[in-house]
């Protein structure tokens, strides 16, 4: 068996690795995970590829940290790290969640091996043997690579939360009930139930009431990759965010039926809306060439088109690379930290997208006008700019809840690519790059522009710096099927609802949840406009920083704040029962004969 | 006397922020806009109607801030008069001047100049603008635009360059020929060595100087010791003039050596203890650099001296000379005579040379820092543009050298000896540093004002000179923001601790206005000795009896002293100092806080301790009432 303390990786492993709470899995003494019954994939043994999966004699570099030394496994799904002193600590890491293993063999005695993970984090192995050190490598990096997510770790997970398991809390049908009631404009169609009319919408979608589900298939094969204009949110003044794709103009297509769904939207006002493309005017007339396009003024008479750009996936994923060198880059270059951080590009990537959204949400709140988003294939910049604008205009999305409901919505169900972006990371070496086309950061991006909006309006928010983390941490590996797959098709296709556990359930259990509130929260009902100057915009400390800079004494002042807050709440419990119990006693006192009630102080 | 009260008012709504940057950004797109705007009356109409939470709160902070500031005007004057101190007179009002706001554009009012400060109230009401400046911020008084010749209505007036990070300009009209009169009373109010501090008659409970004192302070730190004496040698400043009149020093230092090491250190500033380990008796010492010149001259005095100190903790039989400057500026200061403590000579110590830079590269990058921020910041090239200030690089360099003497004295437990040039400037910044991440006492909001009093002001910072109080020679070659930086210093550690100081960031703001003001006496003078001869404890208000008045304003809720009872230590990565934008862009409508935290922080504290003491009523009530009802119960037994 394993050398390990069932109480022990919680803690080691809190903020990196999601530590595998229940105990789903089941040890070989070889780390093969015994699969559930019923499971049937494409006959791949990990034992195969876990030529040693025990090595002592490890030494673990880990950043801010002393080095350990211990003894390494390596199981189907993670390797795990165990000191052998006194108080065990131990280090798991999903192999899921490593970008790249760099190899540094020193000769007859073996090697390091430096694990990078999608997290930013850099783990240094020493091993002593040459056979050993080779053989960890290979693993390492073959399990890493393992695409099929049905062979991820969420397949063999279970959660020990029982019955509280619950995927169908953010369902089409729920989130818009309120908005299907309140208004006959607007309808749930169920046209895509089979995903065939779109592959990477969800089954049902908000659609205006006066279009037919017939027409709705004429304007998806219009519509890049068949996403047709949807309601992504009605604001409180009536004014409607859609989103979609490209339309496929190419050569002067036209399509009345897509003219009319937009046109929908803009109800009897008879003002204009705007049509938000994410890409440069160039872009979009390029993107004429390969069919795509942009509305021409001619056939959208009604609507505004403003081009707000924001830049593509691979520029985001190279800024993202170039802001990670400049911060591992600790020996020189430290005074030319702001040049490197300009750039890298990345705080204006942050600028720009919040800044589109901003325009959004200005639109619909000040113009009081409809507003059409979409990029290229609408599942990226789109998605980032529909979800803030909601974090602007909507109260309800600044709570845990609503958040989830948010990411859900705009993210999960509308097919963001979740398993293709986040393949990889900033890590994987350049001659895969090729390999991992669709590998972006947009998700990273939007938590980030999230923080930003959380860190200029302290009191806004019900969560805090935390839950973002773990949001980041879970879409890139987690023990929760939540982020996994590409669109809501690929995921019933693996039954991720019957065969994984959902992270949502997970953050919203009793005892996780709590770490998540902000304890400075005051409900706001009001539209918040953050500022997008750059003095405004921080680099997000507790994600960027959390591996070069200690930010424990940052953290001890959120636990103070915390506690301030606990005690406050046990002051009001105190005082409202010894009111009560000094009411007791005056009616006691009262009944007995002992007090006259006129003369009896006011208990308010 | 509330800051937000005496500060800027821009009334104007401050909201949708990202619109300006958007201009910017994206041209098109904000045309595209804007045209829609002025082709939609209903929506123009809704836009300035809708309430969007930033203008809300900056609203709401404001009423309060007005119904406060009405209050106060109730209770001395007429509303259009400035609120005075007790003490203050007005020299003159002028109606119909225009102050040229870089943010709001021009604004016509009425201009006050008393002998305190310059007032400014916007006349129409809807602008709500009021501008309320000390006279001693003010660095440089100017006139712009001559009579007769300029078409623009706005170009004759006056120009004020504050210390503050600010100018300010005003336009007065040609015809009433205000603008004489105005410039003459600024000018021989603003520059005149009868500085306010000395008319203001305000009273308070607390008196601030007695914040500080020495032999209290010494004893404090657990003096006298078996090593370690109080000598009262400088008690009439013969020995050296910019120090303090008590010193702690070896005992095994006789006074006749002190006058020799005296003699061979510039200026006669010794090494004197600034703080010792309450546990391994390791220290920190400050003094001068030797004179060696090019002769390479020694001292044997010196070298013992230096000895004795090694000696005097047991724990360490080495030194380490903290040399604040750059080895180049040493070197080059052999040529003046100065120099540095040759390794041959001080067998057990260690030169270190910790490259900060001096007064003159400071005061330069702080100019081109104000440069930069002041009034708008080009935001295309913000971090380019604050890069090549090197504000936050010098503030780097301070704190990584604070941070090599505290790992010395805590970690190494061995002594330290700092000093720079003259030992007044940068040593008083690393000692006054170092201390405060040492000693939590530092971090209390007492404490804080101690180790003002003591490393800055009992040991010469040269505040008149490096500050210019009432002085009108505005390029002086010897100005320098050198205190400033260091408030900006303990900002940047206080980013770092949340919970380790007891005062919050505004205790820092209101000592950097302070500092300027000449309202309180605090900061005059150039050494203890000249502020005995003026007299200033009896004839001006200490600063510290304003703070310590209203000392709620400035505690931070969420001080856990418990937690940081011993040395604070941190790696002071460029990536993690920003620069301190709520004092270098206080006057930026577009920096104010959208949310206000810390009137929550204060409503919350205060709701703690009102529930708190019910809570202590209510049981007092309930048990003095469950013993009544036992006693009158006893006697009828159920």
């Amino acid at each position: 068996m394993l050398p390990r303390r069932r109480s022990a990786p919680a803690s080691s492993a809190a903020g990196s690795t999601p530590a595998p709470a229940g105990e789903g899995e089941k040890w070989w003494p070889g780390g093969i995970p015994v699969r559930p019954r019923g499971s049937h994939y494409s006959g791949m043994e990990f034992a195969d590829f876990i030529r040693t999966p025990k090595c002592d004699r490890v030494v673990l570099h880990q950043p801010l940290c002393p080095p350990l030394d211990g003894t390494l496994c390596i199981t189907g799904h993670h390797f795990i790290f165990s000191s052998r002193q006194e108080e065990a600590q131990e280090v798991w890491v999903l192999h899921r969640m490593i970008d790249g293993v760099e190899r540094r063999p020193n000769g007859m005695m073996g090697g390091a091996v430096a694990v990078k993970c999608k997290d930013l984090r850099v783990l240094v192995l020493d091993i002593y043997g040459v056979e050993e050190f080779n053989n960890i490598a290979h693993t390492l990096e073959t399990l890493s690579n393992v695409d099929d997510i049905r062979l991820a770790y969420p397949f063999f997970f279970r959660s020990n939360l029982g019955g509280e398991d619950d995927w169908s809390e953010f369902s089409t049908e729920h989130e818009f009930s309120k908005l299907i009631l309140s208004s006959d404009e607007w309808r749930i169609s169920h046209l895509n139930s089979d995903f065939k009319v779109c592959e990477s919408y969800p089954r049902s979608v908000v659609v205006p009431s006066s279009v037919t589900d017939e027409e709705l298939i004429r304007v998806a094969l219009f519509r890049h990759g068949g996403r047709f204009p949807v309601l992504s949110y009605r604001h409180d003044k009536g004014s409607i965010l859609l989103r979609s794709s490209q339309p496929m103009t190419g050569n002067q297509r036209r399509c009345r039926e897509d003219e009319k769904l937009i046109n929908a939207a803009l109800g009897s006002s008879g003002q204009k809306g705007y049509i938000i493309d994410t890409r440069t005017q160039n872009l979009a007339m390029s993107a004429k060439n390969r069919g795509g396009g942009y509305e021409p003024e001619s056939h959208y008479p009604q609507w505004r088109r403003v081009h707000k750009p924001i830049d593509r996936q691979a520029a985001q994923l190279d800024s993202l690379q170039r802001l990670v060198d400049g911060l591992s880059d600790t020996a020189q270059g430290m005074d030319r930290w702001l040049g490197r951080l300009v750039s890298s590009n990345w705080m204006s990537h942050v600028k720009d997208t919040l800044n589109c959204a901003c325009l959004v949400a200005q639109c619909l709140d000040q113009e009081v006008t409809s507003v059409l988003v979409h990029g290229a294939d609408g599942m990226d910049s789109t998605l980032q700019v529909s979800s803030l604008a909601q974090l602007i205009l909507n109260p309800d999305c600044r709570t845990i809840r609503g958040f989830q409901a948010l990411v859900e919505r705009e993210w999960l169900q509308a097919g963001h690519p979740f398993t293709s972006r986040h393949r990889h990371s900033v890590f994987a070496p350049a001659a895969s790059r090729d390999r991992y086309q669709g590998v972006a950061p947009s998700f990273l991006l939007f938590l980030d522009c999230v923080w930003q909006v959380t860190n200029q309006f302290v009191t806004s928010f019900q969560f805090n710096d935390a839950f973002l983390l773990d949001l980041f941490q879970h879409s890139y590996a987690s023990q929760y099927g939540t982020f996994l797959g590409d669109n809501v098709c690929e995921r019933e296709q693996v039954q991720l609802r019957e065969r994984t556990c959902s992270l949502w359930s997970h953050m919203n259990s009793v005892e996780v949840l709590p770490r998540y509130l902000n304890p400075l929260y005051e409900p706001n009902k009001r539209v918040i406009w953050p500022s997008v100057a750059p003095m405004s915009l921080t680099l997000w400390p507790g994600l960027y920083l959390r591996w070069t800079v200690d930010l424990s004494a940052q953290r001890a002042a959120l636990a103070r704040a915390h506690e301030i807050h606990a005690e406050h709440g046990q002051l009001r419990a105190k005082a409202s029962k010894l009111r009560r119990r000094l009411q007791e006693l005056q009616q006691e006192a009262v009944r007995r004969d002992l007090l006259q009630l006129a003369v009896s102080p006011d208990a308010n | 006397m509330d800051r937000r009260l005496e500060s800027h008012h821009m009334y104007t709504p401050a909201g949708a922020d990202y619109a300006g940057s958007e201009s910017q950004s994206s041209t098109a797109t904000s045309k595209g806009l804007d045209s829609s705007k002025g082709s939609h009356s209903p929506s123009k109409s809704l836009c300035s109607a809708s309430s969007s939470s930033s203008e809300q709160l900056a609203a709401d902070a404001k009423a309060k801030a007005k119904a406060a500031s009405a209050r106060e005007q109730s209770q001395t004057l007429r509303a259009d008069d400035p609120p005075l101190v007790r003490g203050e007179t007005v020299q003159i009002a002028e109606r119909g001047v225009t102050y040229l706001c870089p943010y709001s554009g021009p604004v016509r009012g009425t201009l006050t100049v008393t002998d305190y400060r310059i007032f400014f109230r916007a006349d129409e009401k809807e602008k709500c603008l009021e501008l309320d400046v000390p006279l001693g911020v003010i660095s440089r008084v100017e006139k712009v635009g001559r009579a007769n010749t300029s078409r623009d209505e706005n170009s004759y007036g006056i120009e004020l360059f504050c210390k503050d990070m600010r100018n300010l300009r005003f336009a007065h009209k040609q015809e009433n020929h205000s603008r004489r009169n105005v410039f003459a009373k600024l000018k021989e109010n603003t520059f005149s060595p009868q500085l306010f501090a000395f008319k203001n008659e305000e009273k308070y409970a607390d008196n601030g100087w007695n914040v500080y004192e020495p032999i209290q302070e010494l004893k404090r730190q657990g003096l006298p010791t078996e090593s370690w004496r109080i000598t009262k040698i400088n008690d009439q400043y013969e020995v050296c003039d910019s120090y303090p009149a008590v010193w702690a020093v070896p005992t095994t230092a006789t006074d006749e050596d002190l006058r020799s090491v005296a003699a061979f250190r510039s200026r006669g500033r010794l090494p004197i203890l600034s703080w010792i380990h309450p546990e391994s008796q390791a220290t920190i010492t400050r003094c001068s650099q030797p004179m060696v010149g090019v002769s390479q001259k020694r001292s044997r005095e010196d070298e013992t001296y230096l000895q004795n100190i090694i000696d005097a903790n047991a724990q360490s039989h080495k030194l380490y000379i903290m040399d604040a400057r750059p080895s180049v500026n040493a070197v080059a200061n052999k040529a003046k005579g100065g120099g540095y403590e040759m390794d041959d000579y001080y067998e057990n110590a260690e030169l270190v040379f910790l490259d900060i830079h001096n007064i003159h590269v400071m005061r330069e990058s702080l100019r081109k820092l104000k440069e930069m921020l002041f009034p708008n910041i080009d935001e295309a090239h913000y971090y380019s543009n604050l890069e090549a200030t090197n504000w936050l690089e010098h503030i780097k360099c301070i704190l990584t050298g604070a941070l090599k003497i505290v790992d010395k004295v805590e970690y190494n437990k061995t002594s330290v000896v700092v000093h720079c040039s003259d030992g007044w400037d940068r040593t008083a910044q690393l000692t006054a540093l170092a201390m405060l991440l040492l000693d939590p006492y530092y971090r209390t909001i007492r404490g804080f004002q101690v180790l003002i009093e003591k490393e800055w002001l009992s040991f010469g910072h040269k505040f008149q000179q490096r500050v210019g109080h009432g002085d009108d020679r505005h390029s002086d070659a010897d100005r320098s923001p050198v205190f400033a930086q260091f408030v900006d210093c303990v900002w940047q550690v206080m980013q770092h601790f949340a919970n380790a100081f007891e005062f919050t960031e505004e205790l820092l703001l209101q000592i950097m206005k302070h500092l300027y003001s000449n309202l309180f006496g605090t900061f005059l003078c150039n050494s203890e000795r000249e502020r005995v001869k003026d007299e200033l404890k009896r004839r001006t208000v200490s600063l510290w009896s304003y703070i310590n008045a209203n000392v709620e304003d400035y505690t931070n809720p969420l001080y856990v002293p418990e937690l940081y009872t011993g040395a604070l230590f941190f790696s002071p990565s460029l990536r993690q100092l920003r620069p301190w934008l709520n004092y270098y862009c206080q006057w930026n409508p577009r920096m104010m806080p959208q949310e206000p935290v810390h009137v929550r922080q204060h409503e919350l504290l205060l709701l703690k301790k009102q529930l708190a003491a019910r809570v202590r009523e209510l049981q007092k009530e309930l048990e003095t009432r469950s013993t009544r009802n036992q006693r009158v119960a006893s006697p009828v037994p159920a």
